[in-house]
């Protein structure tokens, strides 16, 4: 269904659902939902229920449309509220001090979880779908922009395709004003702005880090709008011409956010192998979320790939300074100040993503702790400007990071039992599975149905626990202080020369599988000393728990095992028409992959190239052909791999032209995963996580003999902001 | 160490509010009272077992100086001649026969004592006691005391060592010789019931020719009334018809005009009540009870069991007489009223509720309460307790333990007091003035732990200080515990609601009958052409009805089959076999159990009930056999008591008492038999030769009412599908109001500004 044909405001239904009815409906819905939250049930009524609800849930699951993704989320609310009521009104009666410690920890997870489930809902009710809007025809009527692009430490090479592609962007040249925010104060990228004739801003010092940098480089320049991406991200040339519309449409718009798009794999991808096969930790994000939020006109700034109103910004005082966070920060400034967001989930720059787990690791410590620092000093809860359902957005965005704590519970809340025989639920295993058991199944399913193109089940869970124990500091220390921290680089752009096992990032997991797997040993001497006791059922929910955990952990220990990274330029699937001149001869043939340094091609014709023969590379753009140098690297038939050789600013502007700056190039790439199979997707997991067990004890016997291996230099952060 | 035996609380007194008037007393006392007794009565001999007393298991006698009471005691028509006491005992080798003996006591006087001799140590021996009669009064204590030593060094007084037993089937003969009474209405209801009895009480029942249904009604609540008094004792009501029966005590409900077996009745001037001697044995009286018309002798009725404090003299006519107001629903006497908090005052005395030792007597509150309470999901039945103790000089063990019957609920700990020196901190524990600490707390009975009859024990257990040798004990009567008067428990949070047919609500309540105390929502139907046997069936069953709620049948209905429809608004108590009862045949289909003469059959499948039971979550009992398991032909002396809706009206139960011939003694032996009254359950109770098999029924009614949202989730409870696909069209409703929302929400948010 389009937007307009949603948008369309009659229906026979509708029509009929005058405000009176509806009215009356919500009170219909509200009482029978409080009956079905309280209504108590014996235990085989209670399955015979569940199972009702489940096959309910399945059926609704195969029914495409809106309606009945919103009945899934209605039904999967009222099973899990059902459960929570149960839980804190029945099972909280706790016989000893350590049930009671035990316990406690146990619920203030599930009610953590609860209330993240129902918020998620919350924000995926409607995902707007927004599309964009078309500019004047006449290109005077264009506003005038600055295109900032902020670096630190990051190298010339990775931010060189980044400016040409700015370069490339489709806007009157008199109304576009490309910065590049030198924070590092380089003559190298002094030159190369020169040379290319982009501005180079620097400062005098580096307070505030990236937000000070842009709050400083807006000092100088007087464009309508600012356009800004990070170093690494290479706009499309059609980027400003989709952003832009909306902005004319709405006088209140503030930014225009649009998602970010990793070209390369980020390191859960590659250690998993599940690049371009399972959604990756963003795409949730940006492929759902962020489109979410902007039905309730909650969406919010995420660094990069996103364009301000100047006059906004302007308003409320240009890039938050008062957190690590600051693009979200300065997104809720603007809410306040009554300005709306946007959001367009089109992929129209691409980037590479973090390069080592540490890295990753690393940036949403740094985005954990400033969610929680914003959380903390301008909550969303309070203060002016904002609607409930903005707060509610925003509170979400803040709470996903507090995951730290309630995911290390679950990792060990079996534990509790299988070692010290607390009951932390004070109700029969049978009973806990017989009301657990829906409220898991539902909330998955759900999940699954709403999120399927954008994050696989089961996953997140994997997500989450590799980054537990890591944000699990941060967020309560931001909470305590929000002073508190330093301030942490995101390493990109690095080159994992041989694979190895970061045994120190593991360490937390490593640490948690040791205690899952004595879990399992411990529960073996329950079953075999006191399995007449009569808890059997309890021993085996807590085994069963444990053994899924375990599953969990095997993946993120997966997730740590770094895999070799052959090439420092990631290829990029592209078909577009070259033609290579040798030898005075000219063939036809067509790209397959390409990479900054190089191109793999079809040709249409033999060739007779062999390793080591240079070439001329001809690409044609607007009618017009330039020549670029190039040499074999390895030929097979007709299938050839070239290295460019070394090419000017002309040339390399063309290549970028041709191939990162393509409006087309990202978006056949990106949300288009299958919907989640959860079985299937559980065995992949499963699979997955048995091999990052399998080479968790490889490296053990290794490291026997020789120690974990370090940390290869050459993997070291480079960094940038 | 002395025994625990359990104390017959007398009946609370029949609270009664109405006003008679008597007038008319009779001052002419018979003419012909009887000469005195015979001085040289031969007498009659009883023999009772300690068992037949009350003490249901073997004495264990420990310590160096143990007690045990057997309570007897006499009627007072009855005078002992002489009496004796056949002793089976035991005692422990290791006393030392010198020191040591066993002292036989009757009301504190000694009558022997028995040597220890260690050569008999450990074996089981006999011994007969001749009593002294003239220590024997109305309420008498037999009490056996052990003086027992096993060393004449410092010794442990509590010494395992110390034990002498005595069988509880020792005897205790008693030969008595009638005391002739005067006619006076004002000593009732002796000689009739006599509250020193605690045998089974029997009462014949005299009418002019088969009783009509007013007369019925008067004698229902004559028997009732008598039942009522009875209690546990149990009340059979044997009936004659023109005749008197040869000796013994009866009742007398006759029209004037009429002579009942012969009987001369006194001149008749309006509703009358008399006492008079048996005609034919000088020493037992007829109580009659006499009208020119039915409704005079129910005035009559109902003054002898409302009025009976009022009455004197040998005649009384009653003149003019206040009708009694109906009862409420659930206010029987004997019931715990469900509609306040109740003092546990009003439920013991003081007395009972104080206890004094190391070794205690338990505090029991008998607790009946009423059958359909319902506790489905509840925290419990509250208590608000309040008690008393002497605080132990250190912590220690000591506690006070909680039981309903022999179930345990709480062990409460008696903390010791804090510092003597401390006056603050004796003003901040509030210890009373007589040193005893009080505490308050809130207990939640599990409603679960109740039947319709239970007590609710207090148990103190005070650690007593382990003494240095030869040191003197602290003395036993130092330490005492008591239960506030104050303390309340409160059923007025619980519905009334219950799944029928509930047959152990009916063996051990009477209900649903009982519900109204004076019956006026039931109605007997008799069989056809029912006799003297069915009439007597009908009044031990009304008797055990006032036993439980401690109120006369005043309002019971009685009919024929015939009849039924003109009480279809009531509950039923049906009678007969299927050769005199129609019903039996017409309600086939609405029974759980029908026979046709040579086998039961069950006119319901049962698998279906099953299936029906776990889809539709029919909560009930599914720990009894169902009717699918039973296939049995019918055996003669069967009694077949069957509890089904009634088919008549919703609501209303019918309770089938079928029997091939009118000979119900084995549902009464079963009914007074407290073992086996646990087995009476469900919607059929066959009682075939001393055995009770009960049945769970097909068909589940519910009786009562719930508060709305109680009786919401009740129902919800029990239909998981209905909840289920009313949640699945919830979500949908849900689903289509969100999108019906949220659609023009994001229109407007798509919507571009027109400039």
């Amino acid at each position: 269904m389009t937007p307009a044909e949603e948008a369309a405001p009659r229906s026979r239904l509708q029509g009929f659902a005058s405000a009176p009815i509806r009215l009356l409906g919500w009170l219909v819905v509200i009482a029978a939902f409080g009956i079905v939250v309280v209504a108590p049930l014996p235990i085989e009524q209670q399955l015979m229920f569940s199972v009702v609800l489940a096959v309910a849930a399945i059926w609704l699951k195969r029914i495409p449309g809106r309606l009945t993704a919103l009945a899934m989320m209605a039904l999967s609310l009222a099973v899990s509220s059902r459960y929570m009521y149960w839980r804190l009104t029945e099972t909280l009666q706790m016989e000893t001090t350590l049930d009671a410690i035990l316990g406690a920890g146990l619920v203030v997870a599930e009610v953590y979880a609860f209330v993240i489930l129902v918020l998620g809902y919350f924000q995926v009710l409607w995902p707007l779908g927004r599309k964009p809007v078309a500019l004047p025809v006449d290109r005077a009527d264009w506003p005038t922009i600055d295109v900032f692009i902020p670096t630190y430490n990051e190298s010339l090479q990775v931010v060189r395709p980044t400016v040409l592609a700015a370069l490339e962007l489709d806007w009157p040249r008199d109304k576009i004003n490309i910065c590049v925010l030198d924070d590092g104060r380089r003559d190298e990228f002094r030159r190369f702005c020169e040379e290319v004739g982009v501005t180079h801003v620097t400062r005098a010092d580096n307070r505030h880090a990236k937000a000070g940098n842009i709050n400083a480089a807006l000092k100088n320049v007087r464009g309508e709008f600012v356009a800004i991406f990070d170093c690494d991200h290479v706009p499309t040339r059609s980027f400003l011409q989709i952003a832009m519309g909306w902005f004319g449409a709405d006088a209140k718009l503030s930014l225009m956010q649009m998602p970010h798009y990793f070209f390369s794999p980020d390191p859960f991808e590659r250690n998993l192998h599940t690049f371009g096969i399972v959604p990756n930790e963003g795409e949730l994000f940006y492929g759902l979320l962020q489109d979410g939020n902007d039905l309730w006109n909650a969406t919010f700034f995420c660094g990069s790939c996103a364009v301000m109103r100047r006059s906004a910004l302007d308003e409320v005082g240009g890039v938050a300074i008062e957190t690590v966070t600051e693009d979200a920060h300065t997104a809720l400034k603007m809410h306040r100040a009554g300005y709306n967001s946007a959001y367009l989930a089109i992929p129209q720059a691409a980037g590479l993503a973090t390069e080592s787990l540490s890295g990753h690791v690393g940036q949403r410590i740094r985005w954990a702790r400033g969610m929680a620092q914003i959380f903390r000093i301008d909550n969303p809860l309070t203060g002016p400007g904002l609607s409930i359902a903005q707060r509610l957005c925003y509170l979400n965005a803040m709470l996903h990071f507090f995951y730290g704590l309630p995911r290390l519970i679950y990792l060990t809340a079996p534990l509790a039992f299988l070692f010290f025989g607390a009951h932390v639920i004070h109700a029969s295993a049978v009973m806990i599975m017989a009301m657990a058991l829906p409220h898991i199944f539902h909330a998955n399913i759900t999940n699954s149905r709403v999120q399927g193109r954008f994050r696989h089940l089961f996953w997140n869970e994997v997500y989450e626990s590799v980054l537990a124990w890591y944000i699990l500091r941060p967020t309560f220390a931001a909470l305590v202080n929000p002073k508190l921290g330093s301030f942490n680089v995101t390493a990109k752009g690095g080159l994992i020369a041989e694979g190895y096992f970061d045994a120190t990032i593991a360490r937390p997991y490593l640490f948690l599988l040791m205690l899952n797997v004595a879990g399992l040993v411990a529960a073996g001497f329950r079953l075999f000393y006191f399995g007449e006791t009569g808890e059997l059922a309890t021993i085996w929910l807590n085994v069963a728990w444990t053994i899924y955990n375990i599953v969990i952990l095997g993946a993120s220990v997966a997730a740590a095992t770094e895999t070799r990274q052959v090439r420092d330029s990631h290829r990029t699937t592209l078909d577009i028409p070259v033609t290579v001149y040798a030898n005075g001869v000219a063939i036809p043939g067509h790209s397959i992959d390409f990479s900054t340094g190089g191109m793999a091609l079809q040709l249409d014709q033999d060739s007779a190239l062999g390793t080591g023969a240079t070439l001329e590379l001809g690409l044609t753009r607007r009618g017009e052909e330039r020549r670029l140098p190039a040499s074999v690297v390895h030929r097979y038939d007709r299938r050839m791999n070239i290295a460019f050789g070394k090419l000017d600013i002309e040339q390399e502007s063309w290549l970028v032209a041709n191939t990162f700056a393509r409006a087309d190039i990202w978006a056949s790439r990106w949300g288009h995963h299958e919907g989640d199979k959860p079985l299937r997707t559980f065995a992949h997991i499963t699979r997955v996580s048995l091999a990052g067990l399998r080479q968790l004890a490889v490296y053990t016997v290794k490291s026997a003999t020789q120690g974990f291996r370090r940390k290869p230099a050459n993997a070291a952060p480079t960094g940038k902001e | 160490m002395g025994i625990r035996i359990a104390s017959t609380r007398p009946l609370p007194a029949l609270a009664f509010a109405l006003a008679v008037a008597l007038t008319g007393m009779a001052t002419a006392q018979d003419a012909a009272a009887p000469p005195p007794a015979a001085a040289q009565a031969p007498g009659t001999s009883r023999t009772a077992t300690f068992t037949q007393l009350g003490i249901d298991y073997p004495i264990q006698l420990h310590g160096i100086q143990g007690d045990a009471g057997v309570p007897f005691s006499v009627r007072s028509d009855e005078v002992v001649q002489s009496a004796s006491l056949h002793l089976r005992y035991a005692y422990s080798p290791a006393l030392i026969p010198e020191t040591s003996q066993i002292n036989v006591s009757v009301n504190d006087v000694l009558v022997t004592s028995i040597p220890t001799p260690t050569a008999d140590a450990g074996k089981t021996l006999e011994r007969d006691i001749v009593l002294d009669p003239r220590s024997i009064t109305d309420y008498n204590r037999l009490n056996l005391r052990l003086i027992g030593h096993y060393t004449r060094d410092c010794e442990d007084p509590d010494h395992t060592s110390l034990w002498a037993n005595v069988a509880n089937d020792s005897e205790l003969t008693l030969v008595t010789t009638p005391l002739v009474l005067a006619n006076e209405l004002g000593s009732l209801p002796l000689p009739f019931f006599d509250p020193r009895d605690v045998r089974p009480l029997e009462l014949p029942f005299v009418f002019a020719g088969m009783p009509d249904h007013a007369t019925l009604q008067s004698a229902a609540a004559v028997s009732s009334w008598f039942g009522s008094l009875a209690g546990y004792r149990g009340a059979s009501f044997p009936v004659s018809l023109d005749s008197l029966p040869a000796d013994g005590n009866a009742v007398v409900l006759a029209i004037a005009g009429t002579s009942p077996g012969g009987l001369t009745l006194p001149p008749i001037n309006g509703p009358t009540l008399a006492v008079m001697t048996h005609p034919q044995d000088p020493n037992r009286k007829l109580l009659l009870v006499l009208g020119r018309n039915a409704a005079e002798l129910q005035t009559a009725a109902t003054a002898l069991t409302i009025g009976t404090a009022t009455l004197s003299g040998a005649t009384v006519t009653i003149t003019s007489f206040k009708d009694v107001s109906p009862r409420k629903p659930y206010d029987a006497p004997n019931w715990i009223p469900s509609d306040r908090p109740v003092r546990f005052g009003e439920l013991a005395t003081e007395r009972d509720l104080n206890v004094t030792g190391y070794n205690p007597d338990v505090v029991r509150i008998n607790l009946q309460l009423p059958p359909d309470l319902f506790a489905w999901r509840s925290d419990g039945i509250p208590v608000d307790l309040k008690y008393r103790y002497t605080p132990p000089q250190a912590p220690d063990q000591s506690r006070l333990s909680v039981d309903i019957n022999d179930a345990f609920v709480a062990a409460l700990p008696l903390p010791a007091a804090p510092a003597p020196d401390s006056l603050l901190a004796r003003w901040n524990a509030k210890i009373g003035s007589d040193g005893s600490l009080p505490q308050h707390t809130t207990l939640h009975l599990p409603a679960y732990l109740f039947s319709s009859r239970s007590q609710l024990r207090f148990h103190y257990y005070f650690d007593r200080p382990q003494a240095a040798a030869c040191k003197p004990q602290p003395g036993n009567d130092q330490v005492h515990g008591a239960i506030d008067a104050d303390s309340t428990i409160d059923l007025s949070g619980m519905p009334h609601y219950i799944a029928m047919p509930d047959l152990a609500a009916f063996g051990n309540a009477g209900f649903p009958f009982t519900r109204t105390a004076d019956l006026s929502d039931t109605a007997v139907i008799l069989p056809d052409g029912a006799g003297a046997d069915d009439v007597s069936n009908v009044l031990a069953l009304l008797g055990r009805v006032g036993g439980s709620t401690g109120y006369p049948a005043l309002r019971v209905s009685f009919g024929e089959a015939a009849q039924v429809q003109q009480f279809a608004d009531k509950d039923l108590l049906v009678l007969g076999s299927k050769r005199n009862q129609p019903l039996f045949t017409q309600w086939e289909a609405s029974m759980p159990l029908t026979s046709d003469g040579r086998s039961y059959q069950f006119p319901v499948s049962d698998w279906v009930g099953r299936a029906m039971h776990w889809a539709s979550g029919d909560v009930r009992r599914d720990d009894l056999p169902t009717t699918a398991q039973l296939a049995r032909n019918v055996a003669p002396g069967d009694i077949a008591v069957i509890g089904f809706e009634s088919p008549l009206a919703k609501q209303r139960s019918v309770v089938a008492v079928m029997a091939d011939d009118a000979q119900l003694g084995g549902l009464f032996t079963a009914l007074a038999s407290p073992t086996l009254i646990k087995t009476v359950q469900g919607s059929v109770a066959l009682i075939r030769a001393g055995k009770v098999e009960s049945l769970a029924g097909n068909s589940t009614y519910y009786v009562g009412k719930l508060p709305p949202l109680t009786w919401l989730r009740w129902f919800l409870s029990r239909h998981p599908l209905l909840l289920a696909f009313g949640s699945i069209l919830l979500a949908l409703l849900a689903a289509w109001l969100l999108r019906a929302a949220l659609r023009p929400l994001a229109a407007r948010r798509l919507r571009r500004d027109t400039h």
